[in-house]
């Protein structure tokens, strides 16, 4: 499976949300990290069929998106950033419902029901009003329903929004195992959706993919760039408005901070470890701080 | 279940719309009793009306005829003109009198006109022939309206004058379905269960699952109307089952169910030779085609509109705003007049229709208006669905 983006761009009046974009994705995990409100949504509406680009072109194994039409959206599993459902509709319903809008019959939506329940572990709850479940459980939910088509390309956004430490390691887990012969485009701002479990991170900003790497290659570019040093309390506040802290934690009288910094900070800064919230501060703080 | 099934299931089959189908039918049949009822004056006056009634049926009897005619302008002196409906009610000869002198008006009109009738809208056969011969005269033979005036006068004379019959149910029934009060009652509710169609998606945000699924670009569209075209029948029929039973449980009788059309008091100049059964027939048929083409418009403004209010409150706005328009449509030139007849709320009303003989000129053929609204309606609804497909294909979510 070969997704290629090739010269997206999409406008909203005079806003120029995404430019030029041009990426080629294989089967793997692929996350698109960035801030909010930097076009990461627009993308995967586009990818999920739901958006039309102003200019550019998305091609599936080579084929492109507008011609492929029906097919396209066969091929694709979408888990939107909002989860909505009908008042009325249990979780069976629910899943029952967008088994009928993704063409399986009545035997096969069973079935895959049967299955993707159990492994979101949504079993016991699925007679139940769909807008009655917690903000995981829709969540889970809305996972079980982008998996119904056994889909080629999954695309989620904001996917783990909502659930608790517990159901965001099992959400991974679930995604890892299924990302096996597919492709996962998975959209987050948050550092560890991504960082264990993605064959390369997409780092988006201002509408344009600048930087695409392993979590690897992130953090060895990032090294000596990171830096771990006490300072007073007092000079903390001051501290903080020049400098980009990824984590303060209290050590006495003193506050013991990481810091990122291409040049030593302060004088007892010594080297740190770099990890991937660093690369994604040093990405989205300090160099663009630095640029604007 | 299939996708049709959760399709009709959103829109019909869900307790909120059954409850509310039921509870119009209880309202439809109770206002069908009444509305039948009250002009009547109740079952006994009824009963002691038909059988006055029964006494002249299908004739033109000149004695009655001079002494119901005395006793209508004895009546309209006495009581004035627009006080006689309240009067009647609990007289029944009166209400005899003056049914049987105003059959006698228009078995006169039959041949003479009235002289309210529009001077471009003849009516009567002698009337006709002296206006066809004064075209003659003048050589004009050819023209539109020399052929329009030829094909009313046949028109006419192959229907035969105006009968005399108690047609009390017919006329009662035939005005609940095919009059301005099939609007208010029927195609409001039907515009309040229709518009979710399509706006429920966005409003619900579910339209993102649905235009990135496989059948969310057009077979949603082909189930979506399937959907609407069966709940506007089902509406459409709750509302003639239900004013139908009101109607005939106020007066316990079919009476009158096999006479010309012509003997109802609204369709004393209908241009169609039809009997009272199968206009009735007509009718169903009619409201059910209209019910369609209302849905498909409220489904086609539910398409453009993403908030349910405002997709029921256009869709409200349209039969509205047509109605208040069509009621002043004399006021406007004849081609606006002619395009007002056209506009939704007159092609739902068969008395509208089918009342009168009113024709269009299209290239020269003389077309019935009732055939030309048939044929709109279809064009229309067309053009319509295709333009919710096309909605639906280029539809994104921002």
């Amino acid at each position: 499976m070969e997704l290629t983006i090739e010269g997206i761009s999409k406008n909203f009046k005079d806003k120029n949300v995404l430019k030029e974009i041009n990426i080629k994705l294989e089967n793997g995990v692929y996350g698109l990290l960035g801030p909010n409100g930097v076009g990461k949504t627009t993308l995967i509406r586009i990818l999920a069929d739901i958006l039309e680009p102003s200019k550019g072109n998305v091609f599936i194994d080579g084929e492109n998106k507008r011609t492929c039409g029906d097919e396209y959206r066969s091929k694709i599993g979408y888990l939107p950033q909002e989860i909505s459902f009908y008042s009325d509709f249990t979780g069976l319903d629910y899943l029952q419902y967008v088994s009928a809008l993704k063409g399986l019959s009545k035997n096969q939506a069973k079935n895959k029901i049967d299955e993707l329940v159990q492994s979101v572990g949504l079993q016991d709850d699925l007679k139940r009003k769909a807008i009655t479940y917690s903000g995981g459980m829709k969540r889970r939910l809305g996972i079980a329903q982008a998996l119904l088509n056994e889909p080629k390309v999954l695309i989620l956004d904001e996917p783990t929004a909502g659930l608790d430490p517990y159901e965001c390691i099992k959400f991974r887990n679930i995604i890892s195992a299924f990302s096996k012969d597919r492709l996962v485009l998975l959209s987050t701002h948050i550092v560890s959706d991504v960082d264990c479990i993605a064959k390369q991170i997409m780092m988006m900003e201002n509408g344009k993919i600048d930087r695409k790497a392993t979590a690897e290659e992130y953090i060895k570019s990032m090294e000596g760039c990171v830096w771990i040093c006490e300072l007073p309390m007092d000079k903390l506040v001051e501290f903080q408005k020049k400098a980009v802290i990824s984590n303060v934690i209290p050590k006495g009288n003193k506050m013991e901070i990481r810091v990122i910094d291409e040049k030593k900070p302060i004088s007892n800064a010594v080297p740190a470890i770099p990890n991937m919230e660093d690369v994604y501060l040093y990405v989205f703080n300090y160099l663009s701080g630095r640029d604007a | 279940m299939s996708l049709f099934q959760f399709e009709l299931r959103k829109l019909l089959i869900n307790k909120k719309t059954i409850i509310m189908l039921f509870v119009l039918f209880i309202f439809y049949a109770v206002s069908g009793y009444l509305l039948c009822s009250f002009p009547l004056g109740g079952k006994t006056n009824y009963d002691a009306y038909s059988s006055l009634v029964d006494k002249q049926i299908k004739t033109n009897n000149p004695d009655q005829a001079a002494i119901s005619t005395a006793a209508y302008a004895d009546a309209k002196k006495k009581y004035g003109d627009s006080a006689i409906d309240d009067v009647e009610k609990v007289m029944p000869e009166l209400m005899f009198n003056v049914n049987y002198a105003q059959y006698i008006e228009h078995l006169d009109e039959y041949y003479n006109g009235s002289t309210k009738d529009a001077y471009n809208n003849p009516y009567g056969i002698n009337v006709l022939k002296s206006n066809i011969g004064k075209i003659e005269a003048n050589g004009d033979n050819m023209s539109f309206t020399h052929k329009k005036l030829e094909n009313q006068l046949s028109i006419e004379r192959s229907l035969g004058p105006p009968v005399y019959a108690n047609t009390a149910l017919w006329v009662s029934l035939f005005s609940t379905w095919g009059n301005v009060i099939v609007v208010i009652l029927l195609f409001m509710p039907l515009s309040y269960i229709i518009s979710p169609v399509f706006s429920i998606e966005a409003s619900t945000g579910m339209d993102n699952l649905i235009l990135s699924s496989i059948y969310g670009r057009r077979k949603i569209v082909t189930v979506k109307l399937a959907t609407v075209l069966i709940t506007s029948t089902i509406v459409v029929l709750n509302y003639i089952l239900a004013t139908f039973l009101g109607n005939f449980l106020s007066l316990g009788s079919f009476v009158g169910w096999d006479t010309a059309l012509r003997s109802v008091e609204t369709y004393v100049r209908a241009p169609i030779g039809v009997s009272v059964w199968q206009f009735a027939l007509i009718s169903v048929l009619w409201l059910v085609f209209s019910g369609g083409f209302l849905g498909i418009m409220f489904a086609f403004i539910s398409s453009k509109i993403n908030n349910l209010i405002a997709a029921f409150g256009v869709g409200i706005s349209v039969i509205f705003g047509s109605l208040l328009l069509a009621d002043y449509a004399e006021l406007f030139p004849e081609v606006f007049k002619n395009i007002c007849k056209f506009l939704p709320s007159d092609l739902i009303q068969l008395s509208k229709l089918f009342s009168t003989y009113y024709v269009f000129n299209i290239f020269g053929m003389v077309i019935p208006y009732y055939a030309l609204a048939l044929v709109f309606i279809v064009i229309i609804t067309g053009s319509m669905i295709l333009a919710i497909y096309h909605f639906q294909k280029k539809r994104t979510v921002a």
